[in-house]
């Protein structure tokens, strides 16, 4: 027969450790924190994370797939939604791969207006980086600040490309587009607006006190640990290593700038903000460099192959008529091979390997986006830390859902 | 054997043989309008012009036959250069008319353009004007401004059809295909030259303005028109067949296709049975329907009343393999007819007089004696009330009307009439089951042709409301029935089939 339990066996035993056991929680993916939708699964004890699992592909939208049923021009709208940040770097990115399968040299006034583009994008990306990073850490003059340098910025992007975010301003063998007449003008007036922005940016943050203890010495990765994980960018940079490809294998008009390779030493936050910070400056001056020697001439590439003939071609003879069919319905016809390319994107390399089989789409196409390795060394960067330095340390690696997911 | 040299590879080739020809055994693609490997060579268009070492200029490779020894080389400079010249001589006085061409996608013209040309237009005078729309024949339009008088229309009216319709008119630039005084192109396989243009200078009535090239899918088929069983492309377009194109096969029908066939694509979708019809219920799914037939069907073989089969020639040899167990497991019945379209014109050329795609096949399923068991022995069989029922694959009958009506009159007299087909027809009015049957586009099975060749079709879309393959309605009332008959795939009854015929 059963006794009935006594009260006392269900009191707690005051011998056992209560947080002895660790708990698992979930961090995302609907979470303010983690934006561009990604979970993380902390496993905690108390609040200090032992281990940290990130689990991407809640945003998966087939871009690599999509890619393989479009045209090789179609792919510029996708690549706008990459890292959405920067859309034009993704634009420029792609293009170089696909110039390069083609074997063909853009024009001289091209490669300047990439670069200038380019770098207006980068520019945008760090601001966006750097005021969400003062956002979550409870700056929120700070963002203000920063995204109205970045609208100054699109802006101009507007102006030239006729969009703000969805730019899709490169073309295979150029540009949609030369810049907009008032294009020096328009600069002169936003440079020392950003400029001043940035300042404040520096003055509001880079000395705060709160700001300083959160980011100093939190998601700390080595140098050896960076490279191992397949680091690139601000991110490798902040360690101490001077990688950029615009400097060790350049591409556009990069060869023909100065500018300086800002690093940091100790790969914790607050040297990924500073190096973003220097990069924006560095920015400003590739921009001015390159206006200052950029030629005249056409954007696009004289190959008929490659480029849609003129309006009044395609309207008024039967050449550009045939010309401008063949490239809208059938493609630019893209030698068999494969290709990997890779360009200095905002947050580190990103990568277009592409494989043709000489049709008027890619057979395939995979993209190397920066964060997606970024991501895969976060536990490194959080694991033994307070479950509060994720915020910044999630911030300073800069996940976009658009390029990591796909 | 001649041995030539075609940019460094060397091959043996028959006597005769154009360099074109020797080039494509050897994977090199020569441009060409007018040359057609089923036609004469004019060498006409220039545009094939090669490199022929010791000979002062540039030959055409349509034209000239390979001798021993020859060394030839198609894409020198030279060559590239020649051809340059040709494309853009071509299109001085072509119209910029890609937007409205039915041909646009699929144009000679395009395509050269793009491979070898790549110029912009140097001309600065009026393009020469014609007549555009022209109808030469009552199939097909011509268009003047188009035409690069390649001559391929009029070689295949001479040497193919040896009707010799068309000739051109006028000179140089002011040339134009014209039929002679008091012909026009009429004849039963004048839409050919809308496939052997180059360009968009010739184009069938029907499919002109109708769809463009690139939105359509293409399933390789055959023709059911006549028991020839011409190999097509099936063109279609959102479920629906847009036009038949003739596919090369050597054994049946070359190049070629009659007019009659290329247009029988209309009947597909024509006068459709699309749902399920019982007798005295509105509406009715199939595994109701079913498990009611299969109900109806037990008490009938019961009474001593099995329903006769009605097979048909248009069906596929797998879905006369499917009637066949059917017919033995579950109607219980040895009492089979066959039905089919009424015998026709015929020719030496392509078109037969049986205008059935599967005659033959219906004699290897149920054996030459079940040919003697045709419509009109059916007709008099009713006639004599020897049929309790009828179950009947398709709606072709060999009849005209006064023998339909009789026809219809009779089977609205029995008790069990099922229609399994397509197209609703005559019976569907007094049928008290109706099955709604896929049609060949929606389906895959193969049809044996006249000369015995077994010849495959492929699914172009699904089918058409709730219709199914003819095989597959079988399987769905023999397993309702509790009878399954072997029939589960399609490979599996064409296993069953092949080793039966092969006995």
């Amino acid at each position: 027969m059963n006794q009935p339990r006594s009260l006392a066996a269900l009191q707690p035993d005051p011998d056992v450790n209560a947080h002895e056991d660790v708990m698992v929680l979930n961090m995302g993916p609907s979470h303010p924190a983690m934006h561009g939708t990604v979970r993380m699964v902390l496993t905690l004890d108390g609040e200090t994370i032992v281990k940290c699992d990130p689990e991407i592909g809640y945003l998966h939208r087939g871009f690599e797939k999509m890619c393989e049923n479009v045209t090789w021009t179609q792919v510029f709208p996708y690549t706008d939604r990459l890292n959405y940040v920067s859309p034009l770097l993704n634009n420029f990115g792609y293009a170089l791969a696909v110039e390069k399968l083609l074997g063909i040299e853009i024009t001289e006034r091209a490669r300047y207006i990439r670069t200038i583009m380019g770098e207006m994008s980068r520019i945008c990306d760090h601001l966006t980086c750097v005021a969400a990073g003062a956002l979550e850490l409870g700056a929120m003059s700070a963002f203000l600040y920063a995204i109205e340098g970045r609208d100054l910025i699109w802006d101009i992007v507007e102006e030239v490309t006729g969009a703000r975010l969805t730019v899709t301003y490169a073309r295979v063998g150029g540009l949609k587009d030369d810049l907009t007449p008032d294009f020096r003008e328009r600069w002169a007036d936003v440079q020392p607006r950003v400029e001043k922005i940035i300042a404040v940016l520096d003055q509001l943050a880079t000395k705060n006190r709160v700001f300083m203890d959160r980011m100093q010495g939190t998601g700390v990765i080595s140098k050896a640990d960076a490279i191992n994980y397949g680091f690139t960018g601000p991110a490798l940079r902040s360690t101490g290593v001077a990688y950029d490809i615009r400097k060790d294998h350049p591409y556009f008009a990069y060869d023909r700038v100065d500018f300086d390779v800002i690093v940091g030493s100790r790969g914790d936050n607050y040297d990924r903000y500073l190096v973003r910070m220097g990069e924006m400056v560095q920015s400003i001056r590739i921009i001015n460099h390159c206006l200052r020697d950029m030629p005249e001439g056409p954007v696009m590439v004289d190959a008929p192959h490659v480029v849609l003939p003129a309006k009044h071609d395609v309207y008024n003879s039967i050449e550009g008529m045939i010309n401008h069919f063949k490239i809208i319905f059938e493609g630019i016809q893209v030698p068999a091979g494969e290709v990997y390319s890779f360009t200095e994107a905002a947050n580190g390399e990103l990568g277009f390997y592409i494989v043709s089989n000489g049709t008027g789409r890619p057979w395939r196409l995979r993209v190397r986006p920066p964060c997606f390795y970024l991501m895969g060394g976060i536990d490194r960067l959080v694991e033994g830390a307070m479950i509060s330095d994720i915020i910044p340390t999630f911030d300073t690696i800069n996940m976009i859902g658009g390029e990591i997911d796909r | 054997m001649p041995n030539v040299t075609i940019n460094g590879k060397s091959i043996d080739v028959p006597k005769g043989t154009p360099i074109i020809r020797a080039a494509a055994m050897l994977g090199f693609n020569i441009p060409h309008f007018c040359y057609h490997p089923a036609l004469s060579s004019p060498a006409n268009c220039r545009m094939c012009l090669v490199e022929v070492e010791k000979a002062r200029k540039l030959e055409p490779s349509c034209y000239l036959k390979c001798t021993d020894g020859m060394v030839v080389h198609t894409e020198s400079a030279k060559v590239i250069a020649a051809r340059r010249s040709v494309m853009e001589f071509i299109l001085v006085n072509h119209p910029v008319d890609c937007p409205i061409c039915d041909q646009a996608g699929e144009c000679k013209l395009q395509d050269y353009y793009m491979a070898y040309d790549h110029k912009p237009s140097r001309l600065n005078t009026q393009k020469n004007a014609k007549v555009k729309v022209y109808p030469i024949g009552p199939h097909v339009v011509y268009d003047g401004e188009r035409c690069i008088l390649c001559t391929r229309c009029i070689r295949f009216c001479d040497e193919v059809t040896a009707t010799s319709e068309l000739t051109v008119a006028e000179r140089g630039d002011r040339s134009y295909i014209r039929a002679f005084p008091g012909k026009e192109l009429d004849n039963p396989y004048s839409m050919n030259v809308t496939d052997i243009c180059p360009v968009g200078a010739l184009t069938t009535r029907d499919f002109r303005f109708k769809c463009r090239v690139w939105l359509m899918s293409s399933t390789d088929s055959v023709c059911t028109g006549c028991s020839r069983g011409c190999n097509v492309h099936m063109e279609h377009f959102q479920g629906q067949v847009q036009r038949y194109r003739p596919r090369f096969n050597r054994d049946v029908n070359e190049y070629w296709m009659c007019d009659v066939g290329r247009l029988s694509y209309k009947e597909l979708h024509t006068d459709r049975n699309l749902q399920v019809h019982v007798k005295g219920q509105s509406e009715i799914s199939w595994p109701r329907a079913a498990r009611q037939i299969a109900e109806q069907l037990k008490q009938l073989r019961a009474s001593g009343k099995a329903p006769a089969l009605v097979v048909s020639a248009q069906a596929s040899s797998e879905s006369l393999w499917a009637a066949r167990a059917f017919a033995e497991s579950v109607l219980g019945t040895d009492q089979i007819y066959w039905t089919g379209k009424a015998d026709g014109d015929a020719d030496e050329l392509l078109i037969r007089s049986d205008k059935n795609p599967n005659r033959a096949g219906v004699e290897i399923v149920f054996g030459a004696d079940l040919l003697a068991n045709d419509a009109r022995r059916l007709l008099s069989d009713l006639n004599d009330g020897r049929v309790s029922g009828l179950w009947v694959m398709g709606s072709a009958f060999p009849f005209g009307d006064s023998d339909m009506a009789r026809l219809v009159q009779l089977a609205a007299a029995l008790p069990f009439v099922a229609l399994q087909s397509a197209h609703r027809g005559a019976l569907a009015d007094v049928a008290s089951v109706i099955l709604p049957a896929a049609t060949h586009a929606e389906q895959e099975g193969t049809f044996v042709n006249g000369d015995g060749h077994v010849q495959s079709f492929y699914r172009a879309f699904e089918p058409a409301g709730v219709a199914l393959p003819d095989w597959q309605i079988f399987q769905r009332i023999s397993r309702a029935a509790g009878l399954a008959i072997k029939v589960d795939t399609l490979t599996a009854i064409q296993a069953d089939l092949y080793a039966a015929a092969g006995e």
